[in-house]
């Protein structure tokens, strides 16, 4: 079996953990990384023995021994460089938040579709051992249909370590984009539905910058059922990460940070379920990257289930500015997968 | 200093609550219960030392000597008791929840107004040892300005025990009236603001009956912030009675179900912080409407609070049947205390 071929764009922190969890699979290699900056390229190209760095994407991007990249910078260079590294058919991983714009998102995935190769969207959540473990137990039926969901991240914002452009909304920065993705793609992945409609408050509240520090949004699902979403940055506190699934027959909790367990309450107990964690946290997100490749499937947190994450978002913010429930453009109507491609099984719509 | 003399209205499992919290007090005394029933009213008298049994509310309301009466029965007859006491000259506290309609709080307030005596609904989660430590925390100003809050009533129905009035909402049963009402008033509370408009989502989902058992609500306020309650009836879990108050500077919950604990959360760690329990569930219930009524000032949890809850829990259920937002019809402007008399120190918009 050939190694996938890995480019890496942007070695800002998150590229760390990117390139630990590729080196814990067998079938995926780095073979070249992209920074403007000399000294992180040879930081990167020693930890890990990379052979190639590019001082930028350009240049990687008409690197054909690449099959497939990581866009792992700025929020607001995910739509350029994600739409560029297609249309040089490299396979794309793009960071959270997909892009700034419903607009962008769809140029994205146009240009995947119309290149021919798989883009996903780094969606943590639904990779983790605890929440793959929280969703295997709804998906057995054991604990009945269900009545509602509240997530949460609520964490100190860290101001002082905080570069510019995530306290700018303009550049895609705020807690909302930021980790409120995280909540929201947590929410609906654990529904199993797809959203109609969300009512939200955001705000910022606990610091001086140019984007949101609290949401609170309700989002109504086509299930008939709402969940709740809780993203907050504050100054100073205790963090809380957890998802509550309440259903007819039993109650389900987890956390992968903070506090970490998976716990099922029937009867008047908590009981808590063992589950395997990965070697390292995105692990199975590579994993499924690059089986979704091999196995020409869509990948589990597509581009058009980020698509759907980001309406979300936005429909949030629009009920933020307005202080009333916004209805979703697809909100009336069920979407469907629009090229046809064989799912995963961890796929979100199951 | 004399003594209060009450009469109990309905001898129903609450009434127990009652009678104890009145033991634990010195300035007030049961002197007369009314039940239909000959047995329930000989074992009230006898367990508690009560002089006088009535067959019916018209009978004890002609009794000169009580000052005031519990109107502790079934939901739909909540408003024409509390009616009639007032008219009889009778302080009232009535249970919760206030009455089926607007209208019928408005009558009740304006009953109470007219022939000037107190009007006090039995809003527990104001007089809990635990909350009322919470809310001196968030009153101290120490966390700093509040960013979200989201309670929760989860509860297992016990549905086999559900006397029928429980299932139908005709006559005001269900979660949401039973004890939705409970997370919607401590969430406002604590907010320490008015509300706006509410985004709902209500079904029956773990049993059959005609009445909910499913709510998720979240709840804008005219501070600009919005909360989210949850209430839950399922066919098995443990409780769920958690607070999450999330400020600035600090964030504070309480949790657990059968072992509730108080945290303030700094520097990203919990830290249990010690509460006194009174000496009975309806101690500071009964303290506070007996110090209302001595003193001449408004009762926490006063009838007008109580419409206000009412107000939104109604609200809430027009927004799950339409699916979208309902913005209250006190909502785009502030409210004021109509009978312009002092407040006590723990009423709910200080």
């Amino acid at each position: 079996m050939a190694k996938l071929k890995v480019g890496i764009i942007g070695l800002g922190g998150i590229a760390r953990a990117h390139c630990s969890a590729i080196d814990t699979l067998d079938n995926v290699e780095v073979v070249a990384v992209a920074d403007l900056f000399e000294e992180k390229r040879r930081e990167y190209m020693e930890k890990y023995d990379i052979p190639k760095g590019y001082p930028s994407h350009t240049e990687l991007l008409k690197d054909d021994e690449v099959e497939a990249v990581a866009v792992v910078l700025g929020h607001q260079l995910h739509h350029r460089l994600t739409v560029d590294a297609c249309n040089a058919g490299k396979h794309v991983l793009v960071e959270k938040p997909m892009a700034l714009s419903l607009e962008q998102c769809d140029d994205m995935i146009e240009a995947a579709a119309s290149n021919n190769v798989k883009l996903m969207v780094g969606q943590t959540q639904h990779y983790y051992g605890t929440s793959l473990k929280a969703k295997e137990i709804l998906d057995s039926g054991q604990l009945g249909p269900l009545m509602t969901i509240v997530c949460y991240m609520s964490k100190n914002w860290n101001f002082a370590g905080r570069p510019p452009q995530y306290r700018s909304r303009f550049h895609g920065g705020g807690m909302w984009l930021a980790n409120g993705v995280h909540v929201v793609d947590r929410l609906t992945w654990l529904m199993a539905s797809q959203a109609v409609s969300v009512s939200a408050s955001m705000g910022t509240r606990a610091h001086y910058q140019a984007s949101d520090d609290t949401a609170t949004a309700l989002v109504r699902y086509k299930n008939g059922l709402a969940g709740v979403a809780v993203s907050v940055g504050f100054a100073d506190g205790a963090p809380n990460f957890e998802s509550q699934v309440i259903c007819a027959n039993g109650t389900l909790r987890f956390s992968q940070h903070g506090e970490k367990f998976v716990k099922v309450g029937q009867g008047d107990e908590w009981k808590d379920i063992p589950f395997d964690d990965p070697p390292v946290e995105m692990h199975h997100e590579w994993k499924s990257f690059v089986e979704a490749i091999e196995q020409d499937i869509e990948p589990p947190s597509s581009g058009e289930w980020a698509r759907h994450i980001m309406e979300i978002l936005f429909a949030a913010e629009t009920s933020a500015i307005t202080g009333r429930e916004v209805v979703l453009e697809s909100g009336h109507a069920w979407t469907h997968q629009r090229h046809g491609v064989p799912v995963t099984r961890q796929h979100g719509w199951i | 200093m004399t003594t209060l003399k009450v009469g109990i209205i309905g001898l129903g499992g609450i009434a127990r609550s009652h009678c104890d919290a009145i033991a634990t007090l010195e300035n007030v005394e049961v002197v007369a219960v009314a039940d239909l029933f000959e047995e329930k009213r000989r074992q009230y008298m006898d367990e508690y030392g009560i002089p006088r049994g009535y067959t019916s509310h018209t009978e004890l309301l002609k009794d000169d000597e009580i000052d005031a009466v519990a109107v502790v029965l079934g939901h739909h007859l909540h408003h024409r008791l509390t009616v009639d006491a007032s008219n009889a000259g009778k302080h009232v506290l009535v249970e919760k929840p206030m009455a089926l309609s607007l209208e019928q709080c408005d009558d009740m307030i304006e009953a109470a107004a007219c022939n000037n005596v107190k009007l006090m609904v039995g809003h527990t989660p104001h007089f809990s040892g635990i909350l009322l430590k919470m809310k001196e925390i968030l009153d101290s100003g120490r966390l700093g300005p509040l960013m979200t809050i989201v309670c929760y009533s989860c509860k297992n129905w016990t549905y086999a025990h559900r006397a029928p009035q429980y299932r139908s909402r005709f006559h005001g049963g269900g979660m949401w009236l039973t004890n939705g009402v409970h997370v919607v008033d401590r969430l406002t509370w604590l907010m320490a603001s008015q509300a706006v408009s509410v985004s709902a989502s209500i079904g029956t989902r773990a049993h059959y009956q005609a009445a909910d058992d499913t709510a998720t609500a979240l709840i804008r306020y005219k501070n600009g912030l919005a909360g989210a309650a949850i209430s839950i009836a399922f066919a098995d879990g443990p409780p769920i009675m958690d607070t999450q108050v999330i400020c600035a500077n600090g964030t504070v919950r309480i949790g657990g179900g059968r072992q509730p604990f108080l945290q303030v959360g700094q520097g990203d760690v919990w830290q249990d912080i010690p509460y006194d329990d009174p000496p009975a569930v309806m101690h500071h219930e009964w303290k506070s409407f007996v110090e209302s009524i001595e003193q001449d000032i408004e009762p926490p949890a006063s009838g007008e609070w109580s419409r206000h809850i009412m107000e939104i829990l109604f609200a809430a259920e027009s927004s799950a049947i339409t699916g979208q937002d309902v913005v209250l019809e006190s909502g785009l402007s502030w409210t004021h205390q109509r009978g312009g008399i002092p407040v006590t120190r723990d009423h709910g918009w200080i």
